[in-house]
């Protein structure tokens, strides 16, 4: 696939086939009916949903007009009173169905029989919340006088009453199917390079059992990111006020130190040229160092003039500090999972509160990615995990995922519950922040054929006409003049 | 008296303690300016305590000193700008 | 085998007289300079995708590899310089004297060579300055890089101002037999000199020898260099504290090798038999020994480590790493070369200076494939054990490989020119000079 024929030719989105909205195809499609069948509610719904989801993730429809079509509708399919959630969203007010309660309803749709009440919930989360709260981080970001931003980089999230939010994700890994939705959803949002796959999703087999298993792996934002601690540069940082682990691409020096430092090996490197030109990335028309000029504000201001500049351009390139750590990097400098931070400063028409991952995870049917805030009991990843965790006699310790660096206590939800949680090699201090809902692979698991080839998300299956493929390393072996080439003109630098 | 005194001191030291020696102070801190910088301490308090003495050569080893810091990063730094020009332009 | 001492006049030679070997040896380290600053230029342009170095994980490649390992083996090899001036200066063993300048040259050849593999290792080498110094009020708290840059700054300037105090000696007192046309040179480094001064400056330079002694080996290769790989949690191929202990036995050992070679060199080019003795190469060779011996006692303790209770990944790592043909090459080549040394130390008839030499050249490509392995076998067996189903494959390219011709062409130039400007023997060493001890010192080194 050469770049040459998407350019010209507007590419189509995979999801705007009428026929079959899965980029896999009508194959696909039906085997998630039937499972949506299975579950006692109507398969036609969900099915329906899904596809208005994937438009709404294309931007082809607003979450009003979503919410508007399908509100009546799952009211009286899922009864009222058992999904409180949707009494509690005013259609008319945006801020509410931002952090994506409506499509987080698809999730829970083989959730039955939860009998809390939601008051019972609240209370629970009140007092963990309460309890958790002395969970202090030590933290380096300085705050200068001299009326710099006051969150620059720093090694670890601010501490917990200094922070607004600290993203992490919920990964149902029962719900996992190997689809790659997610991963070609990155590929979407980000235009990152051929086999720069920031998610990533293992299939692997136990010793002892022929079942396929998935571990979906996102950059895991580590609370005590290593990455960030040894970075010479302090490119690699912590944003403070949403312990958001990130690159900025403009003092990156491409020493490769946190992807050597790195356990989950989530970092891929800008070796060559990006296969996608910045100019093609939704951006400002704007110089790195001339959005840093504009007149910033806080955390979550958005009447500074750089929130301004950034929201009507649709951005995706700078965060709230006017600096490029979202997108792909350019050459020479190291790229990850970045959990959105454009979204997440609000300056993009996609909600903040989502990523791309889990939209097209949604989008899909199958919503295994929960993103949200971990220190919010209501977020969408803590009602999931607390949804699926349940156990009678619920005890305090179990609200480890809204923060669990000062208590210790296992991982692993109480025996009585129905499934269990665990973090990535906990063990080794990094204080991820992606819980994993399923069982942990083992020593003795072995890496697999995936079930959807990396591949079939190649050219057209992607936004940008990129190649995609599993192991990057045969690919950059072509060298600078191999297949994939660019033809020149990098932009932004 | 003493002895009380000694039981009443050891009842107030810690005999485990949950510390987190990052927050105390960051690693680099005190290996960097505690212990790497030790033997450049060492060897200008040489210098300037030792003896024989002789204040102007001692200032001319710390000049020496100096401009060689100066030398090899600004001479680093005008490698970077010239790769700059040439390729990253 | 007494040998005359050796005149000014003999270390002033280099200087005066240019032979026809200078200017092919000066021509061939320059053509391969140059080609290999063409093929830089290249990878500056292209990116590191010239290189096969590529992502570790569901990449399958190790995004460290030759150019960290070279980084590490030019840094092992400026440690001559100080071994050498600390056998002088801290331990009077003067038989090494005359080697000592050029080794502190060594060191500061090499230092380069290992500066400018930061560079050429790096994504935006040109954003080096502006990014790190900025920063360094942070990042020396948490980055092992940032202590690495400080202690090498520090290694790099220290040298340095002892060869700056310790020069002005030699060219004052040689300044009548110089040629002119560098005088705006020589009026430089002995600007302010006093024969009062001559004392001084002797227990200065021993105070900075005292400092270099703690700082370079125990701290910059034995410390911050190490510490690079063993303090992070990712790949237990590089963990352990055994690792600082580790890397300084090989810097060591290389740094020996260096010498030998390099001193080797001189006294070829030019006639310095009596100046460079045999007994002193004899010397250095059971310096060798002794620490290639202790490179070998160090990778005891970590296989048997590894093999027989490690953790698992440990255990997956170690065992990678025994069967890997490179690690038995490197590992069997040092035996070797021990087992020559044993023999000469025994035996001295066995000893004959082309042997040392070639069994310095070896040791120097052991120690450089044991160094590159280290750090890219590291990456391919990580804790994340998952990601072995991808399995990780490196071998450098020829991109990478020139860069070795190119900074060991550099650091020649770096010593023709040096040559030219003033005497890399220390004045001293042909002054006075005591023959007299050198049996004792003989039987400490060889015992």
């Amino acid at each position: 696939m050469s770049t040459e024929d998407t350019q010209n030719d507007e590419p189509k989105h995979p999801y705007e086939t009428e026929d079959s909205f899965h980029p896999l195809g009508e194959e696909w499609e039906d085997r998630m009916r039937e499972e949506l069948e299975d579950t006692e509610y109507d398969a036609d719904l969900g099915m329906e949903m899904a596809r208005d989801a994937q438009r709404l993730v294309a931007g082809e429809i607003s979450e009003e007009e979503f919410y508007a079509e399908y509100h009546d509708d799952v009211a009286e399919e899922f009864e009222a009173d058992d999904r409180p959630l949707f009494d509690d969203v005013n259609p008319a007010n945006h801020e509410e169905i931002e952090d994506g309660s409506v499509l987080d309803s698809l999730a829970e749709m083989d959730l039955q029989g939860e009998e809390t009440s939601r008051r019972e919930m609240m209370k629970k989360m009140g007092a963990g919340a309460a309890f958790l709260g002395y969970g202090a981080y030590a933290t380096y970001d300085f705050q200068p006088a001299d009326g710099a931003p006051d969150n620059v980089s720093g090694i670890r999230p601010a501490p917990k009453d200094e922070r607004e939010h600290r993203w992490g994700m919920v990964i149902d890994l029962q719900r996992c199917d190997g689809c790659l939705a997610c991963v070609a959803g990155c590929i979407n949002e980000n235009g990152t390079s051929t086999g720069a796959n920031w998610m990533y999703v293992f299939t692997y087999e136990d010793e002892d059992s022929e079942q396929e298993n998935f571990l979906v792996r996102p950059c895991q934002h580590c609370s005590n990111a290593p990455c960030a601690k040894v970075c010479p540069v302090r490119a690699r940082h912590t944003r403070g006020k949403d312990g958001l682990v990130l690159t900025d691409y403009e003092t990156c020096i491409g020493c490769r130190y946190c992807q050597v430092a790195c356990p989950y090996g989530v970092n891929y490197f800008q070796w060559g040229e990006p296969d996608v030109e910045v100019s093609r990335l939704e951006h400002l028309d704007m110089r790195p160092e001339e959005v840093r000029q504009l007149e910033g504000g806080d955390y979550d201001d958005r009447d500074s003039e750089r929130y301004q500049a950034l929201s009507d351009a649709n951005d995706h390139v700078y965060d709230y500090r006017g600096r490029w750590t979202d997108s792909r990097p350019p050459q020479g400098t190291m790229g990850k999972c970045t959990m959105c931070p454009s979204r997440q400063d609000g300056h993009t028409d996609n909600p903040k509160g989502t990523v791309a991952c889990m939209d097209a995870c949604d989008a899909q049917g199958m919503s295994a990615i929960h993103f949200g805030d971990l220190d919010d009991p209501e977020s969408r990843a803590n009602r999931y995990l607390e949804r699926r965790t349940e156990v009678e006699d619920t005890v305090l310790e179990k609200w480890e995922g809204v923060e669990d660096e000062d208590l210790d206590i296992e991982t692993t939800a109480s025996p009585t519950s129905e499934i269990s949680t665990f973090r990535l090699l906990e063990d080794l201090g990094t204080q991820p922040n992606i819980v994993y809902l399923g069982n942990e692979p083992g020593p003795e698991t072995e890496q697999t054929e995936p079930p959807t080839p990396y591949e079939v998300y190649s050219g057209s299956g992607n936004k940008w006409g990129v190649e995609v493929v599993d192991e990057r390393k045969e690919h950059l072996d072509y060298g600078p003049s191999g297949p994939p080439e660019q033809e020149g003109e990098e932009g932004g630098e | 008296m003493i002895p009380a005194l000694l039981n009443a001191a050891l009842g107030v030291v810690p005999l485990a303690t949950k510390l987190d020696p990052w927050e105390v102070m960051p690693p680099g801190i005190w290996l960097i300016f505690g212990v790497i910088g030790l033997p450049v301490y060492i060897a200008f308090l040489g210098w300037f305590l030792g003896k024989p003495r002789q204040l102007k050569t001692s200032a001319l080893g710390v000049t020496l000193f100096l401009t060689l810091v100066t030398a090899l990063w600004g001479g680093l730094f005008a490698t970077t700008l010239v790769i700059r020009a040439m390729f990253f332009g | 085998m007494a040998t005359s001492p050796g005149e000014p006049e003999d270390i002033i030679r280099p200087i005066l007289n240019t032979s026809k070997k200078y200017y092919i040896a000066f021509g061939v380290a320059a053509a391969i300079a140059l080609l290999w600053s063409a093929v830089y230029g290249w990878q500056l342009e292209e990116g590191l995708i010239v290189t096969n170095l590529a992502d570790w994980g569901s990449g399958g490649g190790s995004p460290w590899g030759l150019y960290i390992g070279a980084f590490i083996w030019w840094v092992g090899i400026a440690h001559g310089g100080i071994i050498l001036s600390a056998a002088v200066r801290l331990f009077g063993m003067e038989r090494y004297q005359p080697v000592a300048r050029m080794a502190e040259l060594l060191t500061l050849g090499a230092l380069s060579m290992a500066g400018l593999y930061i560079l050429v290792h790096m994504g935006r080498p040109d954003r080096l300055v502006l990014s790190v110094v900025p920063a360094y009020p942070w990042t020396v708290r948490t980055s092992p890089l940032a202590w690495d840059v400080t202690v090498i700054t520090l290694y790099f300037v220290m040298t340095a101002t002892y060869l700056g105090l310790t020069i002005r000696y030699d060219v004052y007192h040689l300044r009548d037999r110089l040629p002119n046309y560098l005088g705006p040179f020589y009026s430089l480094v002995t600007l302010g000199y006093s024969e009062i001064e001559e004392e001084v400056i002797e227990r200065m330079v021993w105070w900075l020898a005292l400092g270099i002694i703690v700082l370079a080996p125990l701290l910059l290769h034995g410390g911050v260099i190490p510490w690079l790989f063993s303090l992070v949690p990712s790949m237990p191929g590089w963990d352990g504290a055994v690792q600082g202990p580790q890397f300084l036995t090989i810097a060591l050992t290389s740094a020996i090798a260096g010498v030998i070679i390099l001193s080797y060199i001189c006294r070829w080019a030019y006639d310095w038999e009596h100046i460079f003795s045999d007994a002193m190469f004899r010397g250095l060779t059971n310096w060798l020994g002794l620490f290639g011996l202790l490179f070998l006692w160090l990778q005891l303790q970590q296989v048997i480590n590894g093999v027989y209770a490690e953790p698992i990944a440990g255990e997956t790592a170690m065992v990678a790493r025994i069967t890997q043909p490179y690690y038995i090459f490197a590992i069997g080549t040092v035996i070797v070369i021990l087992a020559y040394i044993f023999a000469q130390a025994v035996d001295q008839r066995q000893f004959s200076l082309a042997r040392s030499v070639v069994a310095s050249v070896l040791m120097l490509v052991a120690t450089l494939t044991e160094k590159v392995l280290f750090v890219f076998e590291g990456l391919l067996y990580p804790h994340f054990s998952l990601y072995e189903a991808v399995p990780g494959h490196y071998f450098p390219s020829l991109v990478e490989f020139s860069s070795l011709a190119g900074t060991v062409a550099l650091c020649t130039i770096f010593f023709l020119v040096i040559l030219k400007l003033f005497p890399v023997v220390e004045l001293h060493a042909v002054e006075d000079h005591h023959d007299d001890h050198e049996p004792a010192h003989d039987e400490e080194v060889s015992s």
